[in-house]
């Protein structure tokens, strides 16, 4: 059985393998390092988005107390007017249907909006132009 | 050019001044040695080439933790075993669907299309007989072999004992001849 290495590689292969494997360093750090910068954008503008969550919070809650309260008023009185059966029924449909909408959002608390846009990779750059 | 010892390189690697000479220099020392234990594992240099360069940036990110506990050289030969062990696992898992598939057909799939193979037909055949050995086997058999490791060395890199190591040897160099005489190369 011989012992020589019956593998090769290719000229000046190990020539420049240095150099590869330190760009590849350099690119895998830049890409953690503006991950990490990422991150540390969104910590801070963590009290934006809290102040940002409750105000959006309070506006559904004040418009679903709103629609609540009119409903009725407005049904009471389209029939004072003679207002047509079917403009009534679909007022009527229309203010179920953002009964349940405005329902559905008050369910979502604060801390469930936090945790979205925290879990989901929102770009940064968008939120900073948008404050 | 003076090669340093690793203790040396280990100093100038933990000052954060020097780090990258330090790594320059471990790169230097131990590409072409790391290289050739992941070649033999896997066979293809393109696949040994992806390995080496992911294995180096392993070392970069761990050398900073490294307590000589073990010689720099075995921990640094640990991370090209395991990584060329897996790249063959998950290979397996692509061709396969799981890693129960024959991972020497895809080494023989390797070396017959490697373009830089330019043994002859012995040296070709040899190496088709190491393909069909267990992993372990195949393993042993090419440290000590072609690297001509000692067992001590090879033990701490497997982290196996001398002796099952040496049975290991043992059956490989058995298994390959009579594979050699069923070919009558």
């Amino acid at each position: 059985m011989k012992k020589d290495n019956p593998y090769k590689v290719p000229e000046n292969y190990f020539d420049n393998l240095g150099e590869q494997i330190k760009d590849k360093i350099k690119k895998e750090e830049n890409l953690l390092e503006s991950k990490s910068e990422k991150r540390s954008l969104m910590i801070q503008l963590k009290p934006y988005m809290w102040m940002a969550a409750s105000i959006f919070t309070l506006v559904i809650a004040a418009r679903l107390i709103l629609s609540v309260s009119i409903s009725p008023e407005y049904k009471i009185s389209s029939s004072n007017f003679g207002i047509s059966q079917t403009a009534e029924s679909t007022d009527s449909i229309s203010s179920e249907e953002d009964a349940i909408f405005f329902d559905d959002l008050t369910e979502v608390s604060s801390e469930d909006i936090i945790n979205y846009l925290s879990d989901n990779d929102i770009d940064t750059d968008i939120l900073l132009a948008n404050l | 050019m003076v090669s340093r010892s690793d203790d040396e390189i280990l100093e100038l690697f933990r000052d954060e001044t020097s780090k990258e000479e330090a790594f320059g220099l471990l790169l230097k020392k131990y590409q072409e040695r790391l290289y050739w234990q992941i070649r033999k594992i896997v066979i293809s240099h393109d696949d040994t080439d992806d390995i080496l360069q992911n294995t180096f940036v392993k070392i970069w990110k761990g050398l900073g933790n490294f307590h000589s506990q073990s010689q720099l050289f075995t921990w640094m030969y640990r991370i090209a075993t395991n990584e060329s062990l897996s790249f063959l696992k998950e290979k397996q898992r692509k061709n396969f669907g799981s890693t129960n598939g024959e991972v020497e057909e895809l080494l023989l799939a390797s070396l017959e299309s490697d373009p830089y193979f330019d043994g002859d037909n012995a040296q070709l055949e040899l190496q088709k007989a190491i393909i069909q050995l267990p992993e372990k086997q195949r393993l042993v058999f090419n440290m000590k072999y072609f690297d001509e490791m000692k067992y001590e060395e090879i033990s701490g890199i497997l982290q196996t004992s001398v002796g099952a190591l040496k049975a290991s040897y043992h059956h490989a160099v058995k298994k390959i001849e009579s594979f050699l005489i069923s070919r009558e190369v």
